[in-house]
């Protein structure tokens, strides 16, 4: 019997795991495939300042 | 310090500052598949496994599937383990005649190999026969520290690629760290250590008769095999009970200089990798001053605290003499072995907690309160100082990343690290890393307070002392450690199913955001350098670094010591 929790417990975790994994997927966002198959533009290659100064 | 103590040291970090550039190359030869005059020999076998295991080598994965490549086999591998040890007895080669192992004694040892912890709630010598620690254990000692440098590749290759979605592949990896790296530099290291006297033998118990007209057993077995991937893997976990502390594992102070060098070389020789694999040397020896600084500064700090040993003893009066003379190696001689000291033991303990190995060659529990802090505040700041092999890189990588982010904060401008701009995701991804560890330590640990069992069976002292034993334990599971502080009993249910929880969690919640954090880099592209990009080659980055790994663990962990060694320093 408690081999069978165990297994339980393993099987819970490493689907949680999972979960995370797709959690994950969803913060990093999808595939931009066109961004990743063209060029930087200039106007992105030259990095914008985050914040204006008060 | 004696001279001896100054000998050693000067002596590691010459030896480690000579190898660890050349280990460091080669293993970026490995990671980038260049042609090596080495293909000859392990070409034909990583062709033969990846043939068996139907995996092809010229196919590579985005980050999701290599996490899940990375899940799956560690399923695998924690339920041949845990089976073994259910089913010992009735295997073959089991000369000392050791029975089936219980299931929660099972479950936490399984957990802590497949994880790279070794955290040890048994007695190897009396618990698991010759077979489950040859081919259960070390097996995982082997491929757990694999899949850790593995998870590094990836997050480098994150890093030194641009506009691409994968990051390698996870089995191709895996394997040609094994083949490659481990397993050779682990066959030589162990006919090293056979030839200063570690043991390697087939042999059960051998019953020998004492001067004193008494029987003695003397435990055998394959033990040399299994100390050099202990230590080359920064696993920690022993074929006896009092792991390197051991005659038989660690009988002599060369033996004990060697066994430090494997420790600390491939976290180190990890730094120079980087720095070859994101095609910039700078950020590699940047990389390797924050780890050195740290490891240096912890290693002298519990050298010194030990060798000061209690400054009370000598006051009281009480005959107990701290001095060195030609019968003692003075200090805090409590808990340690004489043909170590002080000097020796703090070094280890720092250089030990630092890497996540975890094994030990004297007792932390009889530290002074502060030097026994040191080891585990040094576990604190994440194990990044070098850290174990691969993961402590990745640690360090993501507080490097955190710390740009807050330079640019500083400065109001999109923080960039290695031409990759850190956008919001990144930042979840860094987040979840950090905060993950402290969250399941000190939960565990403040659940467990409550727990009968703990108070009444585990805890070795009451106080401040007591707390600490459980603070050690919690920490050195969460950040997969292993290192024991001695004085706790963890073969209860409760002990061996939370610091299970404990290590799972510490293991697979800091490398899935990794993977995922490499995944969006990978996509990334390079932006060029301008006049505000913040350098992370420089003196100022690395001050930067251990300033945001210092605040870090303060932040998260100083209440909690507070309450522990701390207070106990205050009531000496």
């Amino acid at each position: 019997m408690a081999d069978v929790w165990v297994l339980l417990l393993i099987v819970a975790f490493f689907g949680v795991c999972v979960a995370l994994v797709r959690g994950c997927d969803r913060i990093i966002g999808p595939d931009d495939s066109e961004a990743l198959e063209t060029p930087p533009s200039e106007a992105e290659a030259e990095r914008e300042p985050a914040g204006v100064a008060p | 310090m004696t001279a001896a103590g100054w000998a050693q040291l000067i002596a590691l970090v010459v030896v480690i500052g000579v190898t660890a550039p050349l280990l460091g190359r080669y293993m970026a030869n490995v990671y980038e598949g260049g042609p090596s005059r080495l293909d000859r020999v392990f070409g034909p076998v990583e062709r033969l496994i990846y043939r068996a295991c139907r995996v092809d080598p010229e196919r590579e994965q985005r980050w999701n599937v290599y996490a899940l490549s990375l899940l799956a086999f560690s399923v695998v591998g924690f339920v041949l383990l845990y089976l073994m040890q259910r089913i010992q007895s009735g295997l073959p080669f089991n000369p000392t005649d050791m029975a089936n192992v219980a299931p929660a004694l099972s479950l936490n040892t399984a957990v802590s190999f497949m994880t790279n912890t070794n955290w040890q709630n048994y007695g190897g010598e009396a618990t698991l026969s010759h077979l489950t620690q040859m081919t259960g254990l070390t097996v995982q000692q082997f491929v757990s520290a694999a899949a850790g440098m593995a998870v590094m590749a990836a997050l480098i290759r994150g890093l030194s690629r641009a506009g691409q979605r994968t990051i390698g592949n996870f089995w191709v990896d895996l394997v040609r760290t094994t083949i490659r790296i481990l397993l050779p530099v682990s066959f030589v290291f162990a006919i090293v250590l056979v030839a200063t006297g570690v043991i390697q033998n087939t042999h059960g118990f051998t019953e020998v008769h004492t001067v004193a007209g008494a029987t003695q057993k003397i435990p055998g077995g394959p033990n040399a095999s299994m100390e050099s991937i202990k230590q080359l893997g920064t696993n920690g976990g022993d074929f006896f009970n009092v792991n390197s502390a051991h005659p038989f594992s660690n009988p002599t102070k060369f033996s004990d200089f060697l066994e430090l060098y494997a420790i600390l070389i491939i976290p180190f020789a990890l730094a120079f990798t980087f720095g070859r694999m994101v095609k910039d040397k700078r950020q590699g020896y940047a990389v390797f001053s924050i780890m050195f600084v740290i490891w240096l500064t912890a290693s002298l700090f519990t050298m010194f605290l030990e060798v000061g040993g209690n400054p009370k003893l000598d006051a009281r009066g009480v005959g107990v003499t701290q001095t060195v003379s030609a019968s003692s190696p003075g200090g805090n001689a409590e808990g340690k072995e004489v043909r170590f000291g002080p000097t020796a033991s703090g070094l280890w303990a720092a250089s030990t907690t630092g890497t996540s190995n975890g094994s030990v060659n004297s007792m932390h529990d009889s530290y002074t309160p502060a030097g026994g802090m040191v080891p585990l505040v040094h576990m604190k700041l994440g194990e990044v100082s070098p850290g174990g092999v691969g993961v402590g890189l990745n640690g360090l990588l993501i507080l490097a990343i955190l710390s740009v982010f807050i330079a640019g904060l500083m400065v109001g401008r999109t923080p960039e690290y290695l031409g990759k701009k850190i956008q919001a995701a990144e930042i979840k991804l860094v987040a979840i890393y950090i905060l993950v560890m402290p969250a399941i330590v000190l939960v565990l640990i403040a659940i467990s307070t409550f727990v009968r069992s703990v108070s009444d069976v585990s805890l070795l002292n009451p106080g401040a002392h007591g707390f600490t034993e459980l603070i050690y334990a919690f920490t050195s599971a969460g950040n997969n450690n292993g290192s024991a502080f001695a004085g706790l009993t963890g073969n209860t249910a409760w002990m061996n199913t939370a610091l299970a929880i404990a290590m799972l969690v510490g293991r697979f919640f800091l490398i899935i955001p990794t993977l995922a954090l490499a995944g969006v880099l990978v996509r990334k592209r390079r932006v060029p350098p301008s006049a505000g990009t913040f350098p992370t080659h420089t003196p100022l980055f690395v001050v930067l670094v251990i300033g945001v790994v210092l605040i870090v663990a303060a932040l998260t962990f100083l209440p909690v010591l507070a309450l522990g060694p701390i207070v106990e320093q205050l009531k000496i």
